[in-house]
């Protein structure tokens, strides 16, 4: 079986080398049946890798240790779902998988490429190939997960006991993925210009499309990372700017950049250049972010796969920059924008403000992330940049990037006198204003959390004014409320699936200030019966139980807890120790409301019965992790296509002489 | 065993790479749209200009824009459209009835007339007031 696999991934290497060539010769020579020669051997690429990855996850079902990356990934007593887990849990195998991953999206991304842009196709083709062969070629050559041991272990070394948990069979695809997608609109941008285009907004749609996916594969991924560490680390916390967070946010915020920056090239043909840049950044970025994941000098708290790859990734990551950033200057000239900023209210203009911000959040975070780096460079010792950098420099910039989230999109395309401006920012500014004032009478006091709440209420409110506006302005029209406002969303899904999206960010960011500002915390030493408070909770800790498992030895402790005078009910606070990795891993008990969090975490169990916990009351953590799934429903709003509101006219059946344009044009609301 | 897989396996890239360039069905089919042609340009400036308008349409039902800037911003993604029609050539007759048919479809969709009537009452009573 571990053979087919070795044949498998040889095959899939070889095949997408000629993909790369063939492709990059179809689209020179303008050569159809090349390009989809090409075509069709990255798509054969898929059921390669299937086979390769059924291989593997077959070793770790069977417990085949003479297979080197099963023997060190997995043991007798892992259980067997956790198969797919390990799988993607150690460098070589989530090689594979990143591989895999990529050609299946590569593979659709080329579908439809091929129909929308059928001229720039081969050469994006060439550009994702290129990046699939780099992927395959490291495994081929370096870390092949599939390589065989010399003499086969009775047992192998067991899984990172931190990876047991259900949030590692989605979060860990989902960042993977999120990083590796930025090569698909990476490679439209690159292969517009190789071919010579760019200068007609050619690539823009499939841009946004391929941009926005990947957006939101990142942003899943950023999301249930940070709710795998609030509920498995056991520190309380979700977010730590730890080098391997930093590298997965830092290309987050170019995609956000670049995903709201595309919309300016699609509308008004503005932002060539800018936009060509973006995508190229991002792309760096998130190479820089597989890099730390490898092993890269930065020091991580989890860096899930230690290794000397890391400088590989570097490498290719200079070599790709390099790459890309001549053949933007070389295509320079067709890049000149066909629109100007006409104002400084408008859309467009917000657009490039917000823009700047998020590309000087990125660097910050780069910046902080890389320090070490540097710092032992020049004096040879490893400074660290921690959270109080970050929040410093960071927090007011997301503030700020919050404002000008609820004052952008209230702002019309090309331009409006600043009569139009103050009126229509009158409603949110008036309900941002209310909030700081309710929350100063609430007793909140810290200056940063006011100002931030009240930002919050304004891109709320400007949402919110919007959207009952729209469905007072179809009302009157003679539609019922719930009808109008149905209508209103669904007549323009990409304007209003972007307010949806930025609800999210707005209970995100709500859960992020409350719970950074107004968290408490307090480390209580316990023996079984005491009774102790924080807060408004009381906690009974009832006692332990011990359970043994080949693996590890578990200890659930037992807690009554009341809210006020009202019982809530008992907690189950674990921890489990692993002697093989000599690991302890600590499950907190979290009771979630939307107010706030009641956090139980065991920090030591002693021998005289008495035990060690960390109690914390994180306020309104809950909307963070609701804010996701509308997120994602956000998203895919946008991402759908708006009903033909004007059908689109086909002026060159009328420029070939078909004349009569009676019937070609279609009613401005007619699909509604 | 595994050798007749791994054969069988080489032929799944093989026949997906040789059969294209065999059959040659690409080159016998017409050739494709050019995305970068004048004509596929136009055709996304005219979506552009039409999203424009509905845009300032829209933006101006939920109140956004005043009837000034909304006028102004027609204007503007008007005379892109008759841009993108002279490019193209269209007789005199084709475009006015081009023109007149978004006007109408325009000023029905957004209730023009019906929220210019409201908001002229409006500023009466005010100035009567």
């Amino acid at each position: 079986m571990v053979e087919i696999g070795h044949i498998a991934i040889i095959a899939s290497f070889l095949v997408t080398m000629y993909s790369t060539f063939v492709g990059f010769a179809g689209g020179m020579l303008n050569g159809r049946d090349l390009a989809s020669s090409a075509r069709w051997g990255f798509y054969s690429v898929v059921p390669l890798l299937l086979v390769a990855t059924m291989c593997l996850i077959y070793a770790f079902v069977t417990n085949d240790f003479s297979v080197k990356y099963v023997a060190e990934n997995s043991n007798l007593a892992m259980p067997k779902a956790y198969a797919w887990v390990a799988f993607y849990s150690g460098n070589a195998g989530s090689l594979l998988y990143i591989a895999l991953a990529f050609s299946v999206m590569g593979s659709l991304a080329i579908k439809v490429i091929n129909v929308k842009l059928p001229y720039t196709a081969p050469y994006a083709l060439g550009v994702m190939s290129l990046v699939l062969i780099f992927f395959l070629g490291v495994i081929v050559f370096l870390a092949n997960p599939l390589d065989r041991l010399p003499v086969a272990p009775e047992d192998g070394q067991g899984i990172n006991p931190l990876l047991i948990h259900f949030g590692m069979f989605i979060h860990p695809p989902f960042q993977m993925l999120g990083l590796i997608s930025v090569a698909i609109p990476f490679s439209v941008a690159i292969g517009t210009l190789l071919s010579g285009r760019g200068g007609r907004d050619e690539w823009v749609d499939q841009g946004r499309l391929w941009g926005m996916i990947s957006w939101l594969l990142l942003t899943a991924g950023l999301l249930l990372g940070s709710w795998w560490a609030y509920t498995i680390l056991g520190w309380g916390g979700y977010w730590a700017w730890d080098p391997v967070e930093n590298s997965a946010l830092m290309p987050w915020l170019a995609m956000t950049a670049f995903v709201h920056s595309i919309m300016v090239q699609k509308r008004r043909g503005m932002f060539r250049m800018w936009n060509m840049l973006l995508i190229i950044t991002s792309f760096a970025m998130a190479q820089l972010g597989m890099f730390i994941n490898r092993g890269g000098p930065v020091p991580s708290v989890h860096s899930f796969a230690e290794s000397t790859m890391g400088w590989i990734f570097l490498a290719i990551m200079a070599i790709t920059l390099f790459c890309s950033l001549a053949t933007f200057i070389f295509r320079y000239d067709t890049l000149k924008s066909r629109g100007t900023l006409e104002s400084f209210i408008s859309r467009e203009a917000a657009f490039l403000a917000q823009n700047v911000l998020f590309l000087l959040i990125a660097f910050v975070t780069l910046w902080g992330t890389v320090f070490p780096i540097f710092s032992e460079a020049v004096d040879e010792t490893t400074m660290t940049i921690g959270q109080p950098f970050f929040n410093k420099v960071n927090g007011p910039l997301m503030l700020l990037l919050i404002f000008m989230m609820g004052v952008g999109p209230l702002l019309p395309w090309r331009k409006a006198t600043w009569r139009s401006a103050i009126r229509m920012l009158k409603g949110p500014l008036l309900l941002g204003i209310s909030f700081i004032v309710i929350s100063i009478i609430a007793g909140i006091r810290e200056p940063w959390a006011v100002f931030a709440f009240g930002t919050c209420a304004l891109a709320l409110g400007g949402i919110l004014q919007e959207w009952i506006r729209g469905t007072r302005s179809r009302y009157s029209r003679g539609e019922s409320v719930p009808r109008a406002f149905i209508r209103l969303i669904s007549a323009n899904r990409p304007r209003y699936g972007g307010y949806v999206v930025h609800i999210s960010i707005v209970m995100l960011g709500i859960g992020i200030v409350a719970s950074s500002f107004y968290d408490v915390q307090r480390d209580v030493v316990m023996a079984p019966g005491d009774v102790e408070t924080l807060g408004k909770y009381t906690f009974k800790y009832v006692g332990v139980d011990k359970e043994f498992f080949p693996d590890r030895v578990k200890e659930v402790a037992q807690f009554e807890v009341w809210s006020g005078d009202t019982y809530v009910g008992n907690m189950f606070p674990n921890r489990s120790f692993y002697p093989e990795f000599r690991i302890a891993a600590t499950r907190g008990a979290i009771r979630s409301t939307p107010w706030e969090d009641f956090y139980l975490v065991p920090s030591e169990f002693r021998e005289d019965g008495q035990a060690v916990f960390r109690v914390l009351i994180n306020p309104m953590v809950w909307w963070m992790w609701a804010s996701g799934p509308i997120l994602v429903l956000g998203t895919i709003l946008s991402l759908s296509p708006n009903r033909r509101i004007v059908r689109k006219l086909s002026l060159t059946d009328l420029s070939s002489g078909r004349g009569n344009i009676s019937g070609v044009y279609t009613p401005l609301g007619a699909g509604d | 065993m595994v050798i007749l897989i791994g054969i069988l396996l080489c032929f799944v890239p093989g026949i997906a790479v040789i059969y294209p360039l065999w059959r040659k069905f690409s080159s016998m089919s017409p050739p494709p749209e050019d995305e970068s042609s004048l004509e596929a340009d136009l055709d996304r400036r005219w979506e552009s200009a039409i999203d424009g308008l509905h845009s300032s349409e829209l933006e101006y039902s939920v109140g956004n824009l005043s009837l000034e800037d909304y006028k102004e911003l027609r204007e503007v993604h008007m005379l892109e459209a008759a841009v993108v029609l002279k490019m193209f050539d269209l007789s005199g007759e084709d475009e006015k009835l081009l023109f007149d048919q978004i006007n109408e479809e325009l000023s029905k969709s957004s209730l023009l007339s019906e929220l210019d009537s409201d908001r002229e009452s409006n500023r009466c009573q005010e100035n009567n007031a």
